[in-house]
Parts: structure tokens; sequence; C-alpha cells
């Protein structure tokens, strides 16, 4: 549900990209898209990670637009989707996202993901790989060595400091459209989500992009997720923090480009 | 009085920690300061650049010794130093000659020690111009002539870089002195430790420099191995001319002491005279002799990268982590527990980045590349740009990373020589430590080689 200060921040973003409504189940899926519809490369569906919305995609959106057509959805009870009663979990979320993409018709997107929504991502790449072209996962959670409430808010707190402050109002939005339950549930089922399992399944191609700053993604997780990708790839931004796709929107678009467009099958 | 910056002492305490299961963070220091010395490192990489190289220079000057204390250097307290690093058990082999970074994952590899022939001892000095090689002779000797005179086992080549050591010679002379004979200290290691009919390695780069006889035993050598040439080195070029330009020389080339013979390089280099006294020892005590004999120090390292690559094919253990190190940037303990096939560079400068290209030209893919870069702290003749050493990481099938290097600092990056460790440190799949390679699997592995390297084995 909207509150004010998401309709106020969505009127901004409103400029950039527009929404687009899609039933799915019985339910309506929100989505921002932006860009050429007849785009050589499939399209690409940005995640978003646990507690926020497509708000903060919307900065990617924007550098990808004139080569690429890109969606960023709201995942069922978050940003402007409604959610069921429950809280899903990572694989409750990944199915709603496959049925999302084939109710839209938007073919074999590319999926862009940050945060927890690599994990929803790769969920639904290794039980839906007929619905996945590709996977750029940016700071993928949630790091094995690191499997506690405690320890992943101990390095989100280290991790602040180096976010932009301009993702505060669209972070403040978000919590408040999802609910802090909502959120803390959906965080909680990240945590017990094995994503490091699932890598080794995963068929297409996938770029992974850390930021050089980000204490939530250490270098090591990083380097352990490509390794066991079978088509993974690393590539990290200088001086950018958890949130990439935020913070640096140009550099990421740069790496993310290049591979949407890369030779070889998908 | 021996230099720990230097690459003898580096290579020493790296095998010498791997043969007591350890790994070797910070050049050979303690492990617990490691985090502090990162970050108070980090912090210095913020420092300008003039006052960072101040650091760098105070920080070799604080290791040299002054010339006046050289008349106390004893080549046997320096053998006795040496082997006192080895744990004291019996080994199937060991090595005796040049300093090789490759050599040490080889010797990692058989368990086995080494012995180097060559030693830096620094010495104090101040008032000489870094450009003025002429004058650096002239005021060492003195010192040199008491250091020999006291020492009949050793030959001192006294070296002078002004192109890569350009900070360092600034407050110090570099004395590298070789062994002409192996000596008590180490004849006893020896006796003590090999078991009969053991083997000892004989580690010879044939590397030769022009030098110039100053005495008995002591040559002075202008320039050293890097990115400048021999020639460079000598009649200047027009490199040499900008370098001294940007660096606000007088000099617009070096007027070095006319050089009469080539003789074995200071740093590299192997002195043949150490050969015939290690034959006669192992003929007295029943020993076998192997030489390793190479031109460039560079050389060792392919063989000794696919020497590692087929041993963890054997092991079943996938290998397509490369590990590229920089000069003393030495990781032999990590290399294994990784899975990682060393590549070893002798410096940070254009050769070595045409060697490891060419090494990966003709070695096929890795998925995982991780490189450390040593930091000279001079933008010195012959020194890729950072980016030049990126497109090595961009030949990487999954993921390729500097360790522990600070882009934006090099080639002043002082923090890597506490990040590079810690880095590699934290690299997850580890392997357990296998059982040493046995002299036998070493000889199959050089059958199935055949002629491939340019490294005689004799």
């Amino acid at each position: 549900m909207r509150t004010a200060l998401g309709g106020l921040v969505d009127r901004r973003l409103a400029r950039a990209a527009g929404s687009q409504w899609t039933r799915v189940d019985g339910r309506r899926f929100h989505a921002r898209h932006v860009g050429p519809e007849a785009a050589a490369a499939p399209p690409v569906v940005c995640v978003h990670g646990v507690g926020v919305s497509s708000r903060y995609m919307v900065a990617t959106m924007t550098k990808l637009a004139s080569a690429f057509e890109v969606y960023a959805i709201d995942l069922p009870g978050f940003g402007l989707t409604d959610g069921p009663p429950e809280v899903l979990d990572v694989v409750g979320l990944a199915d709603a996202l496959a049925g999302w993409i084939q109710a839209a018709g938007v073919g074999r997107p590319a999926l862009l993901a940050n945060s927890v929504g690599c994990q929803v991502a790769v969920d639904c790449a290794v039980r839906y790989p007929d619905r996945v072209s590709r996977l750029v996962l940016v700071g993928p959670t949630t790091d094995p060595i690191a499997r506690s409430a405690l320890r992943q808010v101990l390095r989100w707190l280290r991790n602040l400091p180096g976010e932009r402050p301009g993702q505060l109002p669209l972070s403040v939005a978000d919590y408040a459209d999802a609910g802090v339950g909502r959120a803390l549930r959906t965080f909680g089922y990240a945590l017990a989500d094995r994503i490091e399992d699932k890598l080794p399944l995963v068929q297409a191609p996938t770029l992974v992009v850390r930021g050089a700053r980000d204490p939530i993604v250490p270098q090591a997780w990083a380097e352990e997720v490509t390794r066991l990708l079978p088509r993974g790839r690393l590539a990290v931004v200088a001086g950018a923090p958890h949130t990439v796709n935020f913070a640096a929107p140009g550099s990421l678009a740069e790496l993310v480009g290049p591979f949407l467009v890369e030779d070889g099958p998908t | 009085m021996v230099a720990k910056f230097d690459s003898a002492t580096a290579m020493l305490r790296a095998l010498a920690a791997f043969l007591h299961g350890r790994d070797f963070p910070m050049l050979g220091g303690r492990a617990q300061a490691e985090p502090l010395a990162a970050r108070l490192l980090g912090l210095v990489n913020r420092l300008p650049e003039g006052l960072r190289e101040r650091l760098y220079i105070y920080s070799g000057w604080s290791e040299a010794t002054p010339a006046g204390k050289l008349a106390r250097v004893r080549s046997e307290a320096l053998a006795r130093w040496v082997v006192g690093h080895y744990p004291r058990r019996r080994y199937p082999a060991v090595m005796v000659g040049s300093s090789n970074g490759a050599m040490i994952h080889l010797a990692a590899a058989l368990g086995i020690p080494w012995l180097p022939q060559t030693l830096l001892l620094p010495v104090r000095q101040r008032g000489v111009h870094p450009d003025e090689p002429a004058d650096d002779l002239a005021a060492m000797v003195d010192p040199a002539r008491v250091l020999l005179a006291a020492n009949p086992d050793l030959a001192l080549h006294h070296m002078h870089d002004a192109n890569q050591d350009r900070l360092m010679i600034q407050r110090m002379t570099y004395f590298r002195v070789k062994r002409l004979r192996l000596g008590r200290a180490y004849e006893r290691f020896l006796a003590d430790t090999l078991v009969p009919g053991g083997t000892i390695f004989l580690v010879e780069c044939t590397l030769s420099w022009p030098t110039t006889k100053v005495g008995d035993r002591h040559v002075f050598q202008q320039g050293a191995l890097g990115g400048a040439t021999v020639q460079e080195a000598h009649q200047g070029s027009a490199r040499v001319a900008g370098y001294l330009r940007r660096y606000g020389s007088h000099r617009r080339r070096w007027n070095p002491p006319a050089p009469d013979a080539d003789r074995p390089e200071a740093e590299w280099g192997f002195q043949p005279a150490l050969r015939t006294d290690v034959e006669r020892f192992a003929a007295d005590r029943g020993y076998r002799i192997r030489r390793i004999i190479f031109d460039q120090p560079e050389e060792l390292s392919p063989l000794v990268a696919d020497l590692y690559r087929d041993w963890y094919r054997c092991r079943g253990i996938p290998a397509d982590r490369l590990l590229i190190e920089s000069f003393i940037l030495l990781e032999p303990w990590l290399a294994l527990a990784t899975g990682s096939v060393p590549f070893w560079l002798v410096f940070n400068t254009e050769p070595s980045l045409t060697a490891i290209h060419r090494y990966l030209d003709t070695a096929g893919s890795f998925d995982e590349i991780r490189m450390s870069l040593f930091s000279h702290g001079v933008e010195s003749v012959g020194l890729p740009a950072i980016g030049q050493w990126r497109t090595v990481l961009q030949r990487a099938g999954k993921l390729g990373s500097f360790l522990g290097v600070d882009e934006q600092a090099f080639p002043r990056d002082f923090a890597t020589m506490a990040r590079y460790h810690q880095a590699l440190a934290q690299v997850r799949n580890r392997y357990p430590m296998p059982c040493p390679l046995s002299l036998d699997e070493l000889d199959e592995f050089l059958d199935q080689q055949g002629e491939r390297y340019p490294v005689d084995w004799k």
C-alpha cells in the first residue's frame, strides 16, 4: 500500500520511468518501465532487495534505457504491488517473479538484481531456466560465513555511511509501504535461503558485480559466488557500496551493457 | 645487518615459514600486527606523494648499517643467521644458490630448504646524488675494502640503480655480497639435515651484467634488471632523459664508471666459484649434485607453474587458479592451501608484464587470476601503468583481482606490503596441505616435459 511519502517520491520518479500494472494470479503487479521496445537484446528486469522496491532501480534503468528495454518490478508486498496476507519466502517470491515474466509477456529477460533480490533471481533462474536468459547479481547475499541476523545487521550498519544520502527518502517510503514486519520476516527467510547450493545449478551466463566498499558482500564471498556459478564472471566497481545500482548506476550500466549483448548461447 | 626488504631475505623467510607450516604475513612480520599495519599503511597511502616518498626513504635507511660497522660483518655469522631460519630435520635435498621466487615454490613443493648465495647489506650514506653513480662508488671504496678484508669468503657487488632504487639510494648504498665458498655454517647445516646420499640442487641463474672491477672480489654494477635495459643504464636513452627530467635531475643520462667485463648480476646472478666448493663438499660426503641452470630469473616461472598445475590435477584439484606474485610478495603456503598455481614475476616492469602475457598465451585459460603488485615508489623507466597490469586480470575466465593493491596509489602503494597476504588469506575453498613431492615425481614431470622450458637440469 502506497504511503503519502511514497506518492511524493513516485511523482518525481514517474518522469524517468512509467508505471505498468499486470494481473498475475489475481494480484495486480506493479513494474516501472523504460526504454525502446524494439531493442536488440532481450529486456532487462530489475529485482529489488529486502524491504525496498523498484524505486532505487530507476537510476540504473535510465542509464540502460538508451539501448535496452528495462523493467523494475515490485515483488508482492513491496512498493506498489500488494502482497498476500502471508509473507513470501525466497521461493515464493521467485515463483511470483516467474509468474510476472510470463504474464507481462517480456519474453526471456535478463534479470538484474540487488542484494536479497539476487537470491530471488537465482532461485527463479534455477527453477524456471526457460524464463531467464542472463543474470546480473549486484551485491548477492547471503554470505554463509555471516549467516546470522546480528552479523548481517552489523555489516549493514558498516555499509550505511558509504551509501548516497539520496537513497534515504526512497528507503523510508519503501519500508513504510511494505511495513517493517514484512521486511523483517523476508529478511529472516533470506537468511535461511542457501544460495550457495543453488548457484552451481544456474545455467544462464551471470555477471556478479560487487562494490569495492561493500562490507555486506566481502570480496571473498563475491569470488565464491562467481566460482560456484558454471558461467559466472566477477566485476568490482571501485569505491561503490552495497547498492551499486543506486550509488554508481553509470559504472554499473557500463559493465552490464556489453555483458547483455555478448555472443554465446543463453 | 641484512636487509628485510631484500629479495633474498624475503624468499628465505617465506620458505622457512612454509617449512615451519605457516603462511607469510607482512614479509615475515607478526601476523597479529597485520590488520593494524594494513590500516596504518592505508592511511600512509593517502599522504601527499612527497611525504610518502620520505617515509619510504626513511624505512630503508632505518634498516641500513652505518659504514663504520661493516668491519664487524662476518660471513659465518650471516650464514648462521640464514640456517637459523629453518627447522632442523632430515631433508632429501637442499637448494643452494641464486635467489628466485619460482625456485622458492619448487623448494616448497619438495619440502626442502634453500641456502642463498647472495645477501643484501644496505649501508647508510648521505650526500651522494642518486644520479651520480661514480660518487657512490668513491664514497664506499674504503668501507668495501674493510668488509672484504674481514671476509675472504665473500665477493662484493656494489649495485647502483638510480632508476628503480631511486628513493632507497638517497640514504643508502646497496652492497650485495656473494658467497664464494660454503663455509662452516652452511656445511654443518647440510651435514646435519641432508639424508645420506641426498641431493644438493645448485640454483644457477647465469644472468650477467657489465661491471667494473674495483679491487679483489669487488665489482661495481650500474643499473639493475628491470624496466631499463643494460644499454639504457650505461648510455642513456630518450626514456632515461625523460625520466631524469621528470625527477628534476641535473643529468639527462648517467655517467657511470666504465665497465670492463660481464660478470654475474648482483641480485640474481650465480657466482660460479661456489659451485666448485659445493662439488668438493658433495664428493667428500657422498651427496649428489643437480644443477638447475637458466639465463633469466623468470625462465623458471613457467616450469614451476606447470609443475603445480600437473600436481593439482593429479590430486584431483581444479588447476584453474593462477597466483601471480610480484618480486618479494610471495606466499608459498597459501598458494598450496588455496590450490593456486604460482607464477613469479621478478619485478613490476614491462618485461615482467610481457612474461606473464606470454605464459597466458601458451598455458590456456585460468578461471581465477589473482595478482600481487610490488610498489617501489618510483615512476621509473619501463614501469607499466596500473591499467596495463589490469589487462592481465581481464584474461581470467571468471574473476581477476589484484591482491591488496591500492590502484590509485601504485607505484607508491606501500600498504600492499601488509595487504597482499590479507587478501590472499581470505580466499575461500581451501585444500588440505599435501605431502611434499618426491624427487622421483619431479623427475617424472621433467621427463614428460622434455626440452619445453629454457632450463637445464644437469
